[in-house]
């Protein structure tokens, strides 16, 4: 696969290399710098971990062995940290229980040095398409909440019921207000939560729902 | 699942076949089990009648051959018959009747019974009547006791004998013994042939007669019908030429009895010692079966003699007790010579045994060795082979661009020339490692030697309580050599030695001595060390220096036969010096001086 053909835009995607091998770092940021990536290279996962800022969408391609934390424990610190950056894994050992781990661990790809441009360009492509989505969901559960910011308590609730399968006559036994208040209110909030028909509601409940219980995109800014 | 379902079930042949061989099993060998199990015996048919195999499924056969063998052997050896009584020095019978029921089972108590009343009326001429079936009846139970807890309750008849049934034999056959004593002594002194007070003596005879047919006949009966003695023949030093060593002794036997009761320099019956002189040799050289076999032999021997000769001297009573004492005495020797061979073979397997375990363990961790070295290899080459694939796609896509920057292309074409110089650097690393390459020379001192092995094992020294001497000749020149493989070969001589010396008793001491070697063609420094270690087994000696030949891998710590390599390598020359007390090896190198 050619880059050029990927759907990811290579210019304002970041790879960030960590790789001890000085010459091996040098050659993987000339390269990806070459194929229109932006690039940051370390030379340990500490040096990474208190790197300033990071820019999305991104991904991580380190090696397996490092001095100090080793690849593995980036990948699986950065998991909890860092908003399950895609990460791809190197190493210049053929070892399949390391493999195994990385991948078990969430690992985009795990490439064996010498490293298959072609191998390369595809994991750093899967990679960065995964975050671009995760971003993408982020900001548009982000476009939700500040809809939902918009709704006054007893509409937040009426959308909560609603969203749960209960019908106006139900809603307004529970709350003591007559069925004509519950369906004003609904209209209100379907107006602010710009949902044209009851079906947009569960629509927008699910990707809530779904996006809430992953904690990642909380830490993005 | 039942017998039955399994039977239908196609899918399970196995079971039903195992099932049938555990019934067979049962019923041909019930446990004992006061018995250790039976060790490796070479997949003899350890159950089951080995000369009767024919006749085994013809118990009517079975037992009329018996019944015949029983007369002709019951009028043939009645020799010296003692009236009334009728008691011979020498009832081989008892003997056929114990081994048919131990081998055959219980069932053949009738047949022992038919038996011992025929040879009564036909041998013995006894009257025909109620008592003497009554007689012969007792006389069967006895025997067939005595058969039934041989097999019970013995190895006779099924695998090695040991020491206790060798005993349990010998106490059946003295008390069953005495049990026929005693009712043929009854018997008559009922019918009123003896009178009562004679009864005594006359019982003691026929105690001797029917043990000594026991202890001379039963074992011999036992080991070849039930097939047994392939068991016993197994493991005996003279295997092989069991026949063979026979016939001689027959010969040698004719001979001594020729002697003793037809020369007759002596008195006969002190001579007849003498015969302990060939079943000792029978008795060690081939175990308890050879002697089984030639007790008899020497007890048809003494009957003959006696017989033909008639001597005066001893009465036949005096014999039987000869007998009886060479019998138990050289059965017991032929016993223990068993045993020890046995023990001694099986030792001879379980540590060719640990050996091939050894051996393979090494080859283990040799193995891992090298893999976990080819890895450290590769990755080491895979960095810089995959900066240069990475530069040079870089490069490509550099010079494909039109405005190239020219000077980042020529600084990545660099950087390949780089890691390819560095891959060069790893490859000869490598080949240095492997020490097959050229050899680095430089000037280096005996002592700097000697102190860097030294050092290299100081932990080992430590740990293991070790004396390190090391003494060295003044004036020694310097060596021009290869410091590096100078010191491998020391290493690994000063860690044999730390070997040698961790299971060795205090004070452990490694000498080290260093000196020019007199009467050498060119200039030689000798460099000796010592260890006060257990030393080389001596037929490990010829070995030594052949390749695979040490026990102790260190990872890839250098094999003597490398060291010696590499010493010839430089000039000089590693050996090992046998005629020490102590353990020694000799590392020559010669010191290049004009």
């Amino acid at each position: 696969m050619n880059s050029d053909q990927s759907v990811v835009d290579a210019a304002g995607s970041w790879v960030y290399v960590v790789e001890d091998d000085p010459s091996v770092r040098d050659s993987l940021s000339l390269l990806l710098q070459l194929r229109g990536f932006s690039t940051a290279a370390f030379d340990s996962a500490e040096a990474f971990l208190v790197a300033d800022a990071i820019e999305r969408p991104a991904c991580v391609l380190a090696d397996v062995r490092l001095p100090g934390m080793s690849g593995l424990d980036l990948q699986r610190k950065l998991t909890s940290q860092h908003a399950a950056l895609p990460f791809v894994v190197m190493t210049a050992h053929g070892d399949v229980a390391t493999a195994r781990t990385a991948l078990r661990d969430g690992a985009v790809d795990f490439l064996e040095k010498p490293i298959d441009e072609q191998d390369l360009m595809e994991a750093i492509t899967v990679a960065l398409r995964s975050d671009q989505e995760q971003v993408e969901r982020a900001r548009s559960r982000e476009t939700v909440l500040s809809r939902m910011q918009r709704l006054t308590e007893r509409e937040l609730e009426v959308f909560e019921r609603v969203t749960n399968g209960f019908h106006n006559r139900e809603i307004a036994e529970e709350f003591g207000i007559s069925q004509r208040t519950v369906e004003v209110h609904r209209a209100r909030l379907m107006e602010k939560l710009q949902a044209r028909r009851v079906a947009d509601l569960f629509r927008l409940r699910f990707e809530l729902d779904g996006s809430s219980a992953n904690q990642a995109s909380k830490s993005l800014s | 699942m039942s017998g039955v379902e399994a039977a239908r079930d196609p899918d399970r042949p196995g079971w039903l076949e195992a099932i049938r061989a555990q019934i067979a099993g049962a019923a041909a060998a019930p446990p004992a089990p006061a018995h250790e199990a039976q060790p490796a015996a070479g997949g003899h048919d350890l159950v089951g009648p080995h000369l009767l195999q024919g006749l085994r499924d013809r118990p009517l056969l079975l037992a009329v051959f018996f019944i015949a063998a029983y007369l002709a052997v019951d009028g043939g050896t009645a020799v010296f018959a003692v009236a009334p009584m009728y008691s011979t020095p020498w009832n081989p019978q008892a003997a056929l009747a114990l081994t048919l029921v131990a081998t055959a089972g219980l069932r053949f108590v009738p047949a022992v019974f038919v038996a011992v009343l025929l040879a009564e009326v036909l041998v013995r001429n006894a009257p025909a009547g109620l008592g003497s079936a009554l007689a012969a009846l007792a006389v069967a139970i006895v025997y067939g006791a005595a058969g039934y807890v041989v097999q019970r309750f013995t190895r006779w008849t099924r695998a090695e004998v040991t020491l206790r049934d060798l005993s349990a034999l010998v106490l059946i056959a003295f008390a069953a013994s005495l049990a026929v004593a005693l009712l043929a002594g009854l018997t008559h002194a009922l019918a009123g042939t003896v009178s009562l007070r004679l009864l005594h003596i006359v019982s003691l005879q026929v105690v001797v007669g029917e043990a000594l047919g026991l202890v001379v006949t039963a074992p011999a009966l036992l080991l070849l019908v039930s097939g047994a003695w392939r068991i016993e023949t197994d493991n005996t030093a003279g295997r092989g030429r069991l026949g063979r060593d026979l016939l001689l002794f027959g010969l040698g036997l004719t001979a001594l009895l020729l002697a003793i009761f037809w020369w007759r320099p002596f008195d006969q019956f002190r001579m007849s010692y003498l015969m302990f002189v060939p079943m000792i040799v029978i008795a060690t050289r081939h175990g308890l079966f050879g002697t089984a076999v030639a007790v008899p032999m020497v007890q048809v021997g003494l009957i003959v003699a006696v017989a033909v000769f008639r001597p005066r001297a001893a009465t036949a009573f005096e014999y039987q007790m000869l007998t009886l004492a060479l019998a138990l005495t050289s059965m017991y020797l032929g016993l223990l010579s068993s045993e020890r061979e046995r023990a001694a073979r099986r030792l001879a397997v379980r540590e060719r045994e640990l050996r091939e375990q050894r051996n393979e363990l090494n080859e283990i961790q040799r193995a891992a060795a090298t893999a976990e070295l080819s890895a450290a290899l590769a990755h080491d080459l895979n960095q810089p082979l995959s900066a240069i694939g990475t530069y040079a796609r870089a490069a490509r896509l550099l010079a494909e661009r039109d405005d190239a920057d020219r000077a980042t292309l020529f600084r990545t074409l660099d950087q390949i020339a780089g890691e390819s110089t560095r891959a060069g650097n790893y490859v000869r690393r490598m080949r240095d490692f492997f020490r097959t390459g050229v050899m680095h020379c430089e000037e280096v001192g005996v002592e700097e030697l000697v102190g860097r092995g030294r050092a290299h094992v100081r932990d080992r020294l430590e740990r293991a309580d070790i004396l390190f001497e090391a003494s060295i000749e003044a004036g020694l020149p310097r060596l021009r050599t290869d410091a590096v493989q100078v010191g491998a070969v020391l290493d690994n001589l000063l860690g044999n030695a730390c070997d040698a010396l961790a299971a060795a008793p205090r004070p452990r001491r490694i000498r080290v001595t260093a000196g020019r070697l007199a009467g050498a063609p060119a200039p030689t420094v000798r460099i000796t060390v010592q260890d006060s270690g257990p030393g080389v087994a001596p037929e490990l000696c010829p070995q030594l220096f052949k390749p695979l030949a040490t026990s102790k891998p260190h990872g890839m710590g250098l094999g003597l036969a490398l060291s010696r390599s590499i010493a010839e390598r430089l000039g000089g020359g590693l050996s090992f010096d046998a005629a020490g007390s102590v353990t020694t090896f000799h590392l020559d190198l010669p010191t290049h001086e004009l």
